[in-house]
């Protein structure tokens, strides 16, 4: 809201210089938005929180600042000279609907010529950012912004059969309103009717036809109050928010509106020539009194921390322009209609806190304590498991859960499975929650690659969403874990063996591995096939204990073509609330071994149907209890393996905890191991 | 000549030849020869040591202690010898090992977290330093714990500034994390003091200032005594650590639907110090949070008595403050995931 420092001047003396207005017009809580010189006047652009409707007009910042300067408030001042008919023969009120409509005054203007304003008026008006149009239509709005009143003036001439019915619209009604365009009613909107037809949407805008037009010579001025839920809800509907809805909507001081009328009333006298019908009509059947509050004041003390005594409470209070009682102990606080947003006494500490200075109220740390204190193990263990990922070489990365939706699936999603989708969607790009995170990494993936980033390794972890009950996060909202790999994690390094250089299907089992392994999950397994954004002969189904908990897999190249990003790019998508559940944290001490150990290496031709798995699986059975541990540490193929074929050559590392175990016994067990190799499954041994 | 005047003699040619045969040696092999040679089993000191008992008694008192005066000597000699040479050979294997200390070194590389992960888990920590419990809660929300049970009733005008996505009639996306709050509220008595990370989202299109999608923390104390002064010294102290213990904070009245009294809480301006900059658009100072004490309405909605019970809340935008602390100026950044953008957090 923009007001003119000239303008404020009229109702309260301000002497101060322009930066201790600023600071006390903070103090109050009124933000200055910017602040502007226009022709030798300051104007402030005022940022009005939605609960102080009464600061909707220059009055209404006039009569803080007073409060807060501690001087008089001066009225504004006019005066109504009625001379002419009577206006209840020119114009009969009829409010159908007083629940919506509880307040509705009008004055009746006779003879007025309508002209261009006289140039402070206009001057005025354009520093408050309104466009001047004529002086009958100007000398409403300046009315709304003096005193924060919504008018409306209509041609007394244009309305049939010389009624105003305040009426829900029927079904279907139309009105051309000002802004030229033709507006179909439905029942639930509140419109100002002459005998015929709706000639305004109540408290919105008026009609085009009963308007103000150079010819017009009688005008009737309308000062209301209107319920604000039906007035947002009409300019929701509408798509309407205009000076007029705004205010209503918030609140305008039902007891102002016959003065506000009667100002409007008295410049349309001595600025157009008008002559004031007596007398002013006004239809409020219920009047609203003034809300009666009470205030302990140490219940001041008990909230804000510091001790602000009774009187001092009241006269902060007075100054705001309420009434107050007080019996000893407790303070009595009429207040007026204007501050609707004091209902009880919390608002009317509020008001005692912003008139001592928060400034002045001391600072002090909490006393107290909670047993729960600290992070939460959800959040604990989410992130030990992104500082593990980033140890390995892998980003972290954060993307929208709004997506669109997507014919790319990840792990756990089928195609019949529907995402949450908005009911009102922004854009097209931001329909859906997502039930996979791949998509979004490929995003990222494919963002980095434009920008000329071609080592990426990331992984997210986060939310998808799924339907379910309302509040039941773990149910509706579990988190997944995705990563996604191309090209190395190390690009700065040098003469790097070829394997650790560039990501492959591998290097990302192995951090799915190096993962589950850290978190003590136990045996997994990889069981080829997966879900369809993956390359079909190049993907696993990550298996424990017979339950599934992702998949990691080479992007299918269909995809990778699609979205024009190389095929050598390796996601991975688990189930980040399975994963965790599994998960064992607590680490416990195993005694270190006193004896030797030996190392034996076997390789074996396999053929290339038959899984390395599988005869891992007979290595560890056959060498039994002995074997502590096996890994694979070569696979080759070349001119010393028929073709078809791969030889790939295990370490076997063998002890036995109570003695010293033998080098005839190794070889006795690799024998074993190769013998059953042969006999199992047809393998021959190299070397 | 007798046989002990010759061994004698043999005794100071044997010193001088192995003298010379040292001084000729180049390898430790070398040396290991000459050992053999002279202190060997069938070596020439062994020789006439072994000859020793052929002479009488008077002759061996002559020729014993020269004898084995030579056998100290020569492999305290020899010892040396071989010292040397393996310092030579050391020396020369060195230097073939000359390597070039300009190239680069050769690190693995860890990753690093995503600058909102940072951030979130600064703030939390100072929360929970300063005693706070971290509660998370769904981002698909009911209305009434997003806004009815918050004092925001519908058609009320403060929804204005939280324009929201909506599943259904009733169910949207989360505009604050303040619903949190009152889902922990609902199940517990007092004292209650938490924060609450995560995502909201609101119905704004986007730009360098603007998301769909932001993350806050909001926070809440209940007890029976906690006032504003409680909630000063907290947020101070939080501003302090976050943005260092010179930064000044002021608290200035506001207004959120679900505290009473409300309050914006600024800090000095981290460019200019105060002096007025673009930053702070002139004014010295920057708006970082929204605080107050919790509206008596909000308390009543989930069973608590007012006058009995009070407390503080306060919510930050994430974004917000790690836009301000890295100097970010494009909200768009943090969801682009640019790895240039992200690795200048590590």
């Amino acid at each position: 809201m923009k007001v003119p420092l000239s303008w404020l001047k009229e109702f309260v003396e301000i002497s101060e210089p322009l930066t201790e207005l600023l600071r006390i017009l903070e103090k109050a809580g009124l933000t200055v938005e910017s602040l502007e010189e226009r022709d030798g006047d300051w104007i402030f652009d005022l940022e009005i929180t939605p609960n102080r409707p009464d600061w909707l007009s220059v009055y209404g910042i006039a009569r803080e600042i007073a409060a807060f300067l501690d001087r008089p408030l001066r009225p504004i001042n006019f005066s109504v000279t009625e001379e002419g008919g009577d206006a209840r023969e020119i114009i009969a009120i009829r409010v159908d609907e007083p629940e919506l409509c509880p307040r509705y005054s009008a004055r009746v203007v006779d003879c007025v010529t309508v002209a261009e304003s006289p140039e402070w008026l206009k001057k005025r008006l354009e520093a408050c950012g309104l466009r001047p149009i004529c002086n009958i239509v100007d000398i409403t709005n300046y009315v709304l912004l003096e005193m924060g009143h919504p008018l409306h003036a209509f041609d007394a001439a244009s309305l049939k059969g010389g009624q105003i019915i305040v009426r829900r619209a029927r079904a279907g009604e139309r009105l051309w309103t000002l802004d030229e365009q033709e507006r179909i009613l439905d029942t639930d909107t509140l419109v100002i009717a002459d005998a015929e037809r709706p000639v305004a949407i109540a408290g919105v805008m008026g009609g085009l036809e009963t308007g103000i037009t150079p010819f017009t010579q009688r005008v009737i001025i309308e000062s209301a109050h209107f319920n604000p839920i039906s007035i947002r809800m009409t300019a929701r509907r509408l798509g309407m928010v205009t000076e007029s809805s705004y205010r209503f909507e918030r609140w305008v001081d039902p007891s102002g509106t016959v003065r506000a009328a009667d100002r409007a009333a008295a410049l349309m006298a001595s600025l157009a020539g008008g002559r004031i019908l007596s007398p002013v009509l006004d239809f409020y059947p219920n009047p609203i009194p003034p809300q009666q509050v009470h205030l302990r004041p140490e219940r001041v003390q008990r909230l804000l921390g510091v001790a602000v005594g009774g009187d001092e409470c009241a006269h902060f209070l007075q100054r705001l322009g309420l009434t107050v009682q007080s019996d000893g102990q407790v303070l009595q606080v009429f207040v007026p209609t204007f501050r609707k947003d004091i209902t009880r006494e919390a608002d009317l500490i509020e008001e005692v806190a912003r008139l001592y200075g928060y400034d002045r109220i001391p600072s002090h740390l909490p006393e107290g304590s909670v047993s729960g204190a600290g992070d939460s193990v959800r959040r604990n263990q989410e992130n030990a498991v992104k500082q593990f990922l980033c140890r390995l070489g892998l980003r972290e990365v954060v993307t929208y859960s709004l997506t669109h939706p997507s014919v790319e699936f990840g792990w756990g999603v089928n195609r019949s499975d529907s995402s949450l989708s908005l009911v009102n969607p922004l854009t097209q790009d931001y329909t859906v929650l997502r039930i996979s995170l791949l998509p979004s990494l490929l995003e990222v993936l494919s963002h980095n690659i434009r920008m000329g980033v071609r080592d990426i390794w990331i992984f997210e972890i986060g939310r998808k969403y799924q339907k379910g009950t309302v509040g039941k996060m773990e149910e509706t909202e579990p988190r997944l874990l995705a990563i996604a790999l191309t090209g190395s994690s190390q690009p700065h390094g040098w003469n790097l063996p070829p394997a650790m250089g560039v990501a492959d299907f591998y290097t990302l089992k192995g951090i799915v591995e190096k993962l589950f392994g850290w978190l003590s999950v136990g045996e997994i397994a990889f069981v080829p096939g997966g879900p369809g954004i993956f390359h079909p002969y190049r993907c696993a189904t990550i298996v424990c204990s017979g339950e599934s908990l992702g998949a990691i897999g080479q992007l299918h190249p269909a995809v990778a073509e699609r979205k024009e990003v190389p095929s050598d790019i390796f996601l991975a998508e688990i189930d980040f609330e399975r994963l965790v559940a599994l998960a064992h944290w607590q680490r416990i001490y195993r005694t270190l071994p006193l004896t030797p150990s030996i190392r034996r290496d076997i390789a074996v031709i396999v053929p290339d149907e038959v899984p390395s798995a599988t005869v891992e699986q007979v290595i560890t059975q056959e060498a039994g209890p002995l074997l502590e541990e096996s890994w694979v540490f070569d696979e080759y193929r070349g001119t010393a393996v028929p073709s078809g074929h791969r030889s790939i050559a295990y370490a076997l590392v063998l002890r036995a905890a109570d003695r010293t175990l033998t080098q005839s016994e190794a070889d006795e067990i690799v024998q074993r191991v190769k013998d059953r190799l042969k006999a199992d499954l047809g393998l021959q041994t190299r070397g | 000549m007798s046989v002990a005047e010759s061994l004698l003699e043999r005794v100071a040619d044997l010193q001088r030849e192995a003298e010379e045969a040292l001084h000729q040696c180049q390898s430790v092999e070398e040396v290991e020869s000459v050992r053999k040679r002279f202190l060997g089993r069938k070596g020439a000191l062994n020789e006439i040591l072994r000859r020793l008992s052929s002479l009488t008694e008077e002759e061996r008192r002559q020729v014993s202690p020269p004898a084995n005066r030579l056998k100290a000597w020569l492999e305290e000699q020899i010892a040396e010898k071989q010292q040397q040479i393996a310092e030579q050979v050391r020396q020369q294997r060195m230097r073939a090992e000359k390597l070039d200390v300009t190239l680069p070194g050769r690190i693995w590389t860890p990753g690093g977290l995503h600058p909102l992960t940072l951030t979130i888990n600064e703030i939390c920590r100072i929360f929970t330093d300063l005693g706070f419990e971290v509660v998370e809660g769904p981002e698909v929300e009911d209305e009434y714990h997003n806004f009815i049970a918050l004092n925001l009733p519908p058609y009320h005008p403060a929804r204005d500034q939280h324009d929201s996505f909506y599943i259904t009639d009733t169910i949207l996306l989360r505009t604050e994390t303040s619903a949190v709050q009152i889902r922990v509220m609902e199940t517990r008595r007092p004292p209650v003091r938490i924060v609450s990370p995560g995502r909201v989202y609101r119905r704004d299109p986007v730009d360098r200032t603007h998301s769909h999608t932001f993350h806050q923390v909001e926070g809440l104390l209940v007890d029976d005594r906690v006032t504003f002064a409680d909630l000063k010294g907290t947020l101070e102290a939080f501003v302090r650590r976050f943005f260092g213990a010179q930064v000044p904070t002021r608290f200035l009245p506001h207004h959120f639907p679900f505290t009473e009294p409300s309050a914006e809480v600024h800090i000095g301006c981290l460019v200019c110090s105060g002096e007025g900059c673009g930053l702070c658009k002139g004014t010295g100072w920057i708006e970082v949070l929204g605080c107050g004490m919790v509206h008596p309405w909000v308390l009543e909605n989930v069973g608590y008595d007012p006058e009995k019970w009070q407390g503080f809340a306060f919510g930050m935008g994430v974004e917000r403050l790690a836009m301000l602390r890295f100097r970010i100026d494009d909200i768009r950044l943090f969801y682009q995931n640019d790895l240039r953008f992200l690795q200048q957090f590590d």
